[in-house]
């Protein structure tokens, strides 16, 4: 428990420290989280403890948002003057993503998985 | 400090108890519970934050975290790496454009168009990402959780309008659009459409959070 904690904690500063001194555009957290992400490629595994840390942080994620989502009270002038182009871009930003996405990986994978027939490779996917 | 623990505890039981329902976000519910109690009370919101600076702490620890299932489904990426990352950078993109493009045709301010362009990442990343491209990390996290449950409402509807049935697909889609959410929502759906939304979701967080300042760098 508290060394799965040290370790998302240590990847957090060593992000911190490489987002800081390095001047990236990027936040720590980020680059910690990449950082991690290399790191359990280097190791080949998740261990329990890290594993069952991580499933707990992420299973109640959504609390970790209410303490920022609440400032939204100090932009109540803004929600009643744009409500409707909040609402538009959400509602139509959100039906672009989801058929940009599905249809771009649905060409793709027809697309490679037909020069794959056409080279007649012989490993079965 | 008591009253902020009571008033967060009450929050929690909301959250908790509209688990069962889709629609119904335990965010967005538990917010807008302790906004009508903040105001009801006249604490302003300052006071608040500092109560609840040690939740607001863990999203450094909950972003780094993520990296867990994304390296969980490492697997699946390799099988359809090229299909899958330009999907989901496409699709993220058509998102992005379509809500600048809308934020400019309607004149909004800066601030608002940053938080809103963040609102396809999972909220503690967009936060950090809104923060460092100028918008303001409070409405980021609204927007995402926002946009989240839009995606998580009406999503699987309108991908089954369009045809869109093979689980990478919904997965991948649902995962990009409404990240947390949505990976919950179409994990009701099958295991295998959760792990490719999850997929999904970890991709766009960590392929935005570095494309998105660099963007903002040369367009601002």
């Amino acid at each position: 428990m508290i060394r799965g904690i040290a370790t998302l904690l240590g990847f957090q500063l060593a992000g911190e420290l490489v987002a800081r001194l390095g001047h990236l555009p990027i936040s720590g957290p980020i680059c910690g989280m990449a950082a991690l992400l290399v790191w359990l490629h280097l190791k080949g595994g998740v261990d329990n403890e890290l594993g069952k840390v991580c499933d707990g942080i992420l299973a109640n994620m959504a609390l970790l948002f209410v303490p920022v989502g609440v400032g939204a009270m100090s932009y109540s002038q803004l929600f009643a003057n744009a409500w409707a182009v909040i609402a538009l871009a959400i509602l139509v930003g959100a039906g672009a993503t989801l058929l940009t996405t599905a249809f771009v990986t649905r060409a793709l994978i027809a697309w490679t998985s037909e020069s794959e027939d056409r080279e007649r490779r012989p490993v079965a996917r | 400090m008591g009253l902020t623990c009571a008033i967060y505890a009450g929050a929690v039981e909301v959250s908790r108890r509209s688990g069962s329902h889709p629609i119904a976000n335990p965010v967005l519910l538990s917010v807008c519970c302790l906004i009508a109690v903040l105001w009801f009370a006249r604490i302003d919101y300052q006071h608040y934050f500092a109560n609840v600076q040690l939740i607001h702490f863990l999203l450094g620890p909950a972003t780094v975290a993520l990296a867990v299932p994304l390296f969980r489904h490492h697997r699946k990426v390799r099988q359809a790496a090229l299909p899958i990352v330009t999907g989901v950078v496409c699709g993220s993109a058509a998102g992005i454009l379509t809500a600048l493009a809308i934020c400019f045709a309607a004149g909004v301010d800066l601030a608002l168009t940053t938080s809103l362009s963040t609102k396809s990442i999972t909220a503690p990343v967009a936060m950090s990402v809104a923060e460092q491209i100028g918008g303001a990390p409070s409405l980021a996290a609204v927007f995402a959780v926002l946009t989240g449950m839009t995606g998580a409402a009406f999503g699987p509807w309108l991908l089954s309008k369009f045809k869109i049935r093979t689980p990478m697909e919904r997965g991948l889609s649902m995962g990009t659009t409404s990240h947390g959410q949505g990976t919950a929502r179409i994990l009701q759906e099958s295991e295998e459409a959760g792990a490719f939304a999850g997929l999904a979701m970890g991709l766009t967080a960590l392929g935005m959070a570095i494309l998105l300042p660099l963007l903002a760098r040369v367009v601002l």
